[in-house]
């Protein structure tokens, strides 16, 4: 309770005095303003949230202090106090005063040590990475907690016994998947032609789903059964495969351009299903389009071949048009492609397996194979097993550290592995100890043990940020030779990361988290009021924003395109979706110039956004207003404090949204936040819950007009504009946004803050909002640059401290 | 290794006999000569809704015996007798809102702040004494993400969501070599976890990491899974239960809330059944997913926070009828399975509720609580007044007692609930 922390506070005032003497000469700025501004509210007669300002002290080390100067601070930065019926702080000594909380706030709070476990996406990576494996781990391991809205920083990941039983577990899966265990397949081309396989034969005659043959090839209408079965095209045995599809349009109309999804797994039940990507559908019967992409596939793994077809046919619509389908040729796969034995994987852990090698792969008992008589199971022997033990598990320690390790350390393994030996272990099974104890040590799942920072600490957080996971060769080596403490080649090395296709787990990552990406899928439009809604459009969806993200990154583009841009990254699909012309084809997202009308522009109009903040039914102001407060702005509404009395909301008698809010508001102790969240998401009601523009609300109930061939009806108007928390108004989405755009700075250091947590992985507190300014002052010159501020951020106090 | 009650078809196996058994009574004792005492084994499951449950259709205007049925009190009824509804409980100083579930089962004040720690919770402080005695010291289950299980150094456990995947570690005996495998993989753990201590210790050394809470928490963990790891030695050296149902498939699909929860339900009660654990967390369904339920159209957070609008508790009404449906038919299940001369209802001692007050102003007093089963003088609507309430940790201690666990304070608890006493 702040009642108990305040008399705490008085307690320890005689230490206080002696602390801020030196301080006093601007401590005064703190007791004017307060004087001046806040005790008609924050005094002697009145404490509002519990707060008063006439006697309070100088920030001092504590949480309790440290929390209570941090939400003023918060408060006055936001411009939410002095609240608006209130004469507003003279710009100048507003600066002053929060220049002087921020630097009593840093002075006196300990930085929270960088040291933190991997979270499961890295663990992944890095396995893979060192091992050379692509087993799946990362399901193995429970998901991961987020602070500050990131799941990569230290206090949201925990331990407990249950997680380590987890990464016993992981270990052992990825040492099995280091050795390959059967001679592969030569590799051969298995091919399916559609319709000479009965099952498509049958289909087609009994009309099932309304498929259809035409020249040879089956034409598929919609991505429900029947399947289009290409069964003598599975591969036998697992491996990697080039795998290729023959399609081409059927009647697809005038504007339509038609699309195909192409998915990996099981043929039945209700194994993983891997996306390969989606596909435009184009040639002819005679020319097809030809598919091609390579990819792990499992035993009899089958190619599921899905029409995503937009806008879909619907009968009583298109009378007079006839169905567009996707005709399927052929399939086929060449494969297995890693013909290497023993497996790569195995030649990096164990290798080299030359002829003077004392380490050989040997064949071992008769395993059964349906297709293959007599194939033998293999495994790794040496004979020489303490030897090569001891080499084998000592190199894999001196990599999987990311530093130099020392030599009592890597003995530790190499012990253990040998004891496994001694206790009659055979050789790969004491391997695989000691293999697994270097990937569940301490040196191992943590990042920032050490407590000093050197050029391999570097190195590493580098990868994490950029990455997900362990330093390459060349940053190894940059590190190794210390070349990376040159600031010159500390930001090639950045530059190249960015460069890299490995930056795509950083644009997946990061948009994921800070947009909520991730949880895109958790609710599903109602097709009653969203018939439009389709697969197509939730994959286009994801696609457009991080192909907008990728686009700013890669060309260092200004974080204010995050609040409103004059292009859009878009395909056929979003383009039809956001009304705008001239965008043809499915398969590439390309930069378009948006036209001057078009409300589009910046994240807030992306569908994937629109659809992470809504459910699948309606819109709440609330949630969206807040979500744009918390990941937009970085100014989250705190959480009611403690004591304060909850008020129950009465929404009876309100009809629409507003109303219902504006009672919500009617309550003081509501209003003081919701005056805040609720006007973002009343600029936001333009859009609906799959990011369609509208002017009014779709309804199942009957009373207005029916919209022709759907099932909905015309519902309330939407009621457009609002006033902001500051009292400046807003008469519709677009003057929101163009009141976002005339704070650029509030924008930078913003998506600074997301930055800085993702990139440090430690949260940022308002004490270190040195760090923040830094970034946004080293970003300035480059109008906020995405790229820049990458740079920046890694060159921060923050990202540098033990 | 533990006493424990064989259960009677291990028994027949270990003899050698092959016998089907119709139904499984697992818990009857064997053998009658060989096992003359009756074994009083007792459990314990607590179920959080994360989405609150609306209270005017919950709690009785009336207290005592004679309550009147309530809408969602409606579908217990068939097990009165062995219900308690509970109005007027709250943690004190446990506040925030949603994030007050990290404190439900443990009490841990202001969970909303962000200088919050949490504590142990009262499963785990309970498998900390018996958990040895079954091979699964403790189950923390989620329907979604997140669970309600801390350990003592307030990191939440990881909860189990796919109920195929606990299914198949609680039943699935592997083949003689994967058997084999397990057993080495357990041997090599054992000495593995002790090389990884002496490594944690040793960074723990190091300057300036002396206190840091993820090599503390680091540290514990190894020691307790070392622990748990000469256990499994132990269990590994016995078949597990047998039970004549298929392995469950997983569901998907969030809005099939019934599906899910059913999977939940029939999971927990065989793992009481088969004694493969005796105490069981579940934090319920609950997110922002329309449910398939006839009459329901929106979101559940959103029908949650109904600002009293008649329309909308209608429509949260239909989802949490159903979550007492499914309750009552799980309480039903327990009791028609017997335990020696009681059921497995009598023996296990659950609570459901819910971290909120009231979901649409998301306060955290005035808790929804409902007991079932147990040895407790059940039948009653227990109602405190507000201001003069007794912690809700109170209970957590009634229920810890129950356990036969010596405890006389847990967390802000000095005591047992009054008014809910031993038979």
């Amino acid at each position: 309770m702040i009642g108990l922390g305040w008399l705490l506070n008085r307690l320890v005032v005689p230490l206080v005095v002696t602390l801020t003497t030196c301080h006093a000469v601007r401590a005064d700025i703190y007791q004017n303003v307060f004087r001046d501004h806040c005790i008609k509210c924050h005094g002697s007669d009145s404490q509002e949230a519990n707060l008063r300002l006439d006697t309070i002290d100088a920030p001092v080390r504590g949480i309790e202090s440290l929390q209570v100067w941090s939400t003023i601070f918060a408060m006055i930065d936001s411009g939410e106090m002095p609240p608006a019926d209130e004469p507003s702080l003279d710009p100048v000594v507003k600066r002053k005063l929060l220049d002087w909380i921020g630097d009593e706030l840093s002075r006196n709070s300990d930085q929270v040590p960088a040291l933190r476990r991997m979270n499961r996406m890295e663990y992944e990576n890095t396995v893979h990475d060192l091992l050379n494996v692509d087993t799946p781990l990362a399901e193995l391991l429970p998901a991961d907690d987020s602070v500050q809205g990131f799941d990569n920083v230290a206090s949201g990941l925990g331990i407990s016994s249950i997680l380590l039983s987890r990464y016993l577990e992981a270990a052992n899966e990825a040492f099995e998947g280091t050795i390959r265990r059967i001679q592969p397949l030569p590799p051969q081309t298995r091919r399916a032609v559609l319709m000479e396989q009965q099952e498509n034969i049958s289909s087609v005659k009994q009309k099932k789903g309304g498929v259809i043959e035409t020249a040879g090839a089956f034409v598929d209408f919609a991505p429900a059964w029947p399947p289009a079965r290409v069964d003598p095209a599975h591969p036998i045995e697992e491996g990697v495969y080039r795998c290729r599809v023959a399609v081409f349009p059927h009647d697809p109309g005038e504007h339509r351009t038609l699309s195909v999804a192409v998915f990996t797994g099981p043929l039945f039940g209700d194994g993983k299903r891997h996306f390969q990507g989606m596909f435009d559908v184009t040639g002819t019967a005679t020319e097809p389009r030809i598919i091609e992409f390579t990819t792990q596939l499992g035993e009899l793994h089958a190619l599921h071949i899905l029409p995503w077809i937009y806008p879909e046919h619907v009968t009583w619509r298109d009378k007079e048009e006839s169905r567009p389908g996707v005709a399927i040729a052929w399939a086929e796969t060449y494969g297995p492609l890693d013909q290497t034995f023993p497996s790569p994987a195995s030649e990096k852990l164990f290798g080299p397996f030359d002829d003077a090698a004392t380490i050989k792969i040997v064949e071992g008992g008769q395993v059964y194979i349906r297709h293959r008589r007599g194939a033998k199971s293999h495994f790794v022997d040496s004979t020489d097993p303490r030897a090569d033990a001891a080499r084998i598990v000592s190199r894999l320690a001196s990599r999987a550290f990311r530093r130099p390790v020392e030599d009592n350390v890597t003995d530790s393994f190499v012990a253990l592995t040998l004891a496994r030996l001694d206790q009659g272990s055979t050789f790969e099974q004491a391997v695989q100890a000691g293999v697994v104890a270097i990937l569940c040590s301490p040196h191992f799942l943590l990042l920032n043990s050490e407590s000093e920072v050197n050029a391999y600490t570097v190195a590493s957080r580098l990868s994490y940020f950029l990455w997900s996971s362990m330093p390459d060769d060349e940053l190894w080596q940059r590190a190794a030779d210390g070349s990376l403490n040159d600031p010159a080649v500390l930001h090639a090395q950045v530059d190249r990361m960015i460069d890299d296709p490995k930056i795509e787990r950083f644009v997946e990552s990061f948009t994921g988290q800070w947009l909520d990406l991730r949880d895109i899928e958790f609710t599903t439009p109602d097709p009653k009021l969203y018939p439009e809604y389709d697969e197509l459009l939730l994959r286009s969806m994801l696609a457009e924003t991080r192909g907008f993200f990728r686009h700013l990154l890669a060309n260092d583009l200004s974080v204010k395109n995050f609040i409103d841009s004059d292009f859009a990254c878009l395909n056929q699909r979003m383009a039809a979706h956001y009304g705008i012309p001239d965008v043809q084809g499915h398969e590439e997202f390309r930069i378009v110039q948006l036209p001057e009308d078009s409300i589009r522009g910046g994240i807030l109009t992306h569908a994937s956004v629109l659809k992470v903040t809504a459910n699948g039914t309606t819109t709440s102001p609330v949630l969206r207003g807040n979500w744009v407060l918390e990941n937009i702005l970085c100014q989250p509404s705190p959480p009611p404090p403690p004591g304060v009395s909850l008020f129950e909301p009465d929404i009876r008698g309100a009809t629409t949204i507003r109303e219902q809010l504006d009672l919500h508001r009617s309550n003081s102790s509501c209003a003081r936040c919701h005056n805040r969240i609720d006007p973002p998401g009343f600029a936001l009601e333009e859009f609906d819950v799959i990011g369609g523009h509208r002017e009014w609300y779709r309804t199942l109930s009957k009373g207005g007009k029916q919209i022709s061939k759907t099932n909905y009806y015309v519902g309330p108007t939407v009621e457009q504009g609002g006033v902001l928390a500051d009292g400046q108004r807003f008469a519709d989405f677009v003057e929101f946004r163009q009141r976002l755009l005339e704070r650029p700075e509030m924008v930078a250091s913003a998506v600074a803050t997301k930055l800085l947590v993702y990139g440090s992985g430690r949260p940022v507190r308002q004490s270190d909002r040195s760090s923040v300014t830094a970034v946004v002052d080293a970003t300035r010159d480059n109008d906020f640059g995405l790229r820049s501020m990458v740079h920046a951020v890694v060159d921060s106090e923050l990202f540098h401290q033990p | 290794m533990p006493n424990r009650t064989i259960h009677r078809r291990t028994f027949l196996r270990a003899s050698g006999v092959a016998l089907s058994l119709p139904t499984l009574q697992c818990m009857k004792p064997a053998n009658a000569d060989t096992l003359s005492k009756r074994v009083d084994t007792r459990r314990m499951i607590a179920i959080c809704a994360p989405l609150g449950i609306h209270t005017p259709h919950l709690f009785p205007k009336t207290a005592g015996r004679d309550y009147e049925v309530t809408k969602y009190l409606e579908p217990l009824q068939p097990v009165r007798d062995k219900v308690s509804v509970i109005s007027g409980l709250m943690h004190p100083m446990v506040d925030g809102g949603h994030a007050a579930e990290k404190s439900f089962l443990t009490g841990a004040a202001h969970p909303g702040q962000p200088s919050f720690r949490n504590t142990i919770s009262v499963d785990l402080l309970a498998a900390e004494q018996i958990g040895h005695e079954t091979r699964f010291p403790f189950l923390a289950l989620s329907a979604d993400n997140g669970g309600i299980s801390y350990t003592r150094s307030g990191v939440q456990i990881p909860p189990e969501s796919q109920p195929s995947r606990v299914f198949s570690r609680l039943f699935l005996e592997g083949s003689t070599t994967e058997k084999a495998d397990q057993m080495r993989r357990i041997k090599d753990g054992q000495s593995i976890l002790d090389l990884v201590t002496s490594q944690v210790q040793s960074i723990q050394r190091s300057a300036g990491r002396a206190d840091h809470e993820t090599l503390d928490q680091y540290f514990t963990s190894v020691r307790e899974l070392e622990q748990r790891m000469v256990a499994a030695e132990e269990w590994a050296k016995l078949p597990k239960p047998v039970v004549d149902q298929k392995p469950p498939t997983d569901i998907d699909d969030r809005a099939d809330f019934t599906g899910r929860m059913e999977l939940l339900f029939d999971l927990m009660a065989l793992a009481i059944q088969t004694d493969s654990t005796r105490l069981i967390t579940l934090k319920g369904a609950g997110g922002n997913e329309v449910v398939n339920l006839n009459g329901v159209d929106d979101g559940w957070h959103n029908l949650s926070h109904h600002g009293k609008d008649p329309g909308k508790i209608d429509q949260l009404a239909i989802i949490e009828h159903e979550e007492f449906r499914l309750f009552g038919e799980f309480l039903k299940k327990l009791d028609s399975i017997k335990d020696g001369d009681v059921t497995l209802l009598d023996q296990t001692a659950i609570m459901l509720g819910s971290n909120l007050g009231n979901a649409s102003s998301h306060n955290n007093s005035d808790l929804p609580i409902v007991v079932a089963g147990g040895r407790f003088q059940h039948g009653q609507h227990l109602a405190f007044d507000q201001n003069h309430a007794p912690p809700l940790a109170n209970l957590l201690i009634s229920f810890l007692q129950h356990l036969k666990l010596e405890v006389d304070e847990f967390s802000s608890g000095q005591a047992t609930l009054r008014g809910l006493d031993l038979v």
